[in-house]
């Protein structure tokens, strides 16, 4: 079976669980753009602890979030290499050859490592804290002031709940189809890239013709329900901001302000 | 008496594209339906059997506009279907349940998914989570609400399917096949749901069907071939009419079939036996 972790959710009871998706939303934003702000080491040092502690209140177990980095590792020791190699500066450490490695260099690759890591966790602990369900609702509210401009927002977000619905529901066809045409003698796993990339294509012309199907299904069965986008609808769980959503704001702010001068100091003190 | 649903020479057409090799195409009506009339009363369960392409399911979705008639005219508590601005009076009204239970189901979570419905008739917050309780309750499915739709059975989602119906709070709910894909314990599931609803709080019921022995559970039974009425009646009277059923490629449930056979062999045995135990009783009484 294949997995995927996509909108993966880890259920627990915790303050970051039960805080707002709008405001889990609007802080992960923040975080984020804040980042790209940091040029000096204490300042990743302060995101660090603060990342440190919202993991613990989150009670999601590190090994869990620290797992979603895999996948992005590549890029990190990409970018690492690039800049080790390729960043012009004054200050040689030494050189072989036509390669110079200089102090900016290293700087430069630690920073963007150290960006990219704590990008990827922050915006790890928006998705396993907050089910699909809230968290598309979040990106419609925020998307709300938009629709003035012709952003459809409800639309938007109603098609993210149909895909994240259908996940599942096409892993388990596109599995079937595999089974039924290893079966007949399929092979799936032998071969060059070209040769496998062509032996999908009799998966994927069954998926996306049972694809439409559904999709014609799904239509009649939402206007059998009265669905006419959004003309007067409602809905049951409603979003209220509570006090600890208020308090998170709080200590986010009170964060923002620590970053930004410690790095205003930095700059003064010429520390990198 | 008051119908709750009605229709008078209701005809459906399309057109298929008829290709043939060195011509070229041309289009072709086809009628689905052919000239109904049905009559339904408030609170009744009727069941409309058909084989494939008899026009079962083309009635089905005109009962909730989601097709309009070619010709004829169908009225739904009184309101012409023709009649485009009350359109969403007849389909909150009219709750429809779909074959293939997983292409039915919008929501990641099932409480959502059962919230739907009321929804998008923009019914109060409170109202929708005290519907969504009761709705989910009376299908038997509240331990499910916080489950995520695609780990439940095929027999669970069509319940959930109709627990999203009964949010809605419709007077009518159509069921366009909904056991064709599930297995023997689903179908029971499906339908002993259906038959509370109806005797419980008094839906009107149309169950559109394959399968004989569901259809012989219904009050009245509504046989369908090309695209019109081939037989009306109770399941008693229906089921009676063996050869003519046979014909037209449908068959009886075993039972009656077993006591047309006793009845030709000279056992002396009433009409309308239709389940087991009324078979079992009256054998025993022959004794």
């Amino acid at each position: 079976m294949l997995k995927i972790t996509i909108g993966q959710y880890y259920h627990a009871n915790s303050f970051i669980h039960r805080l707002d998706a709008r405001m889990k939303l609007l802080c992960t934003i923040i975080f984020i753009t804040v980042l790209f702000f940091v040029g000096n080491f204490l300042g990743y040092a302060l995101a660090a602890v603060y990342l440190a502690i919202v993991i613990m209140a989150s009670k999601v177990p590190p090994k869990y979030l620290f797992r979603g980095l895999r996948a992005i590792l590549f890029i990190i020791v990409f970018t690492t290499f690039l800049n080790v190699f390729f960043t012009q500066g004054e200050d040689i450490l030494f050189a072989i050859g036509p390669v110079q490695i200089t102090l900016q260099g290293l700087l430069n690759a630690a920073r963007m490592a150290t960006r990219l890591v704590m990008l990827i966790v922050g915006s790890s602990i928006l998705t396993l804290t907050t089910t699909p369900i809230q968290l598309t609702d979040a990106i419609e509210f925020s998307l709300k002031p938009f629709k003035k401009i012709g952003v459809p927002a409800h639309e938007i977000a109603m098609m993210m709940t149909i895909a994240l619905r259908f996940i599942p529901t096409l892993i388990e066809e596109m599995d079937k189809i595999m089974k039924a045409q290893m079966a007949r003698g399929a092979d799936f796993d032998t071969g060059g890239l070209i040769k496998k990339a062509k032996s999908l294509v009799p998966l994927l012309v069954p998926l996306f013709i049972s694809s439409f199907r559904r999709a014609d299904d799904l239509a009649l069965a939402m206007e059998a329900r009265c669905y006419r986008g959004d003309v007067g609808r409602t809905r049951m769980k409603q979003m209220k901001l509570a006090m600890r959503d208020y308090k998170a704001l709080a200590v986010m702010t009170i964060f923002v302000a620590l970053i930004f001068a410690l790095e205003y100091l930095a700059r003064i003190w010429g520390i990198w | 008496m008051e119908y709750i649903v009605k229709t008078e020479n209701l005809v459906f057409e399309y057109k298929i594209q008829v290709q043939t090799e060195g011509e070229e195409a041309t289009t072709e009506t086809e009628a689905a339906l052919n000239g109904v009339d049905i009559a339904v009363k408030k609170g009744e369960f009727v069941a409309v059997l058909g084989h494939n392409g008899s026009g079962k399911s083309t009635l089905a979705k005109h009962i909730n506009c989601l097709l309009s008639p070619t010709a004829g005219t169908m009225w739904v508590k009184g309101i012409s279907v023709a009649d485009e601005e009350r359109i969403w009076d007849i389909r909150s009204s009219v709750g429809m349940v779909f074959q293939n239970p997983d292409n039915q189901i919008i929501a990641t979570i099932v409480e959502e998914d059962v919230a739907f419905g009321a929804e998008n008739l923009g019914v109060p917050p409170a109202e929708i989570r005290k519907r969504v309780d009761e709705a989910l309750a009376s299908v038997g499915m509240a331990q499910y609400a916080e489950n995520p739709p695609h780990f439940l059975s095929g027999g669970q989602k069509q319940r959930v399917a109709i627990a999203g119906i009964l949010a809605m709070r419709p007077d009518i709910i159509v069921l366009d096949e909904p056991t064709a894909m599930l297995d023997p314990i689903g179908r029971r599931e499906v339908m002993n749901v259906v038959k509370k609803l109806n005797r419980e709080e008094g839906i009107t019921i149309i169950f559109i069907t394959h399968f004989m022995d569901e259809a012989a559970q219904a009050e009245r039974i509504i046989v369908m071939e090309e695209g019109k009425i081939a037989m009306e009646g109770t399941p008693g009277e229906v089921f009676a009419q063996i050869a003519p059923l046979k014909a037209i490629g449908l068959d009886v449930p075993q039972v009656a079939e077993i006591a047309a056979g006793l009845r030709e062999a000279g056992i002396n045995l009433p009409q309308g036996l239709l389940t087991v135990d009324a078979l079992v009783e009256e054998i025993c009484r022959l004794r």
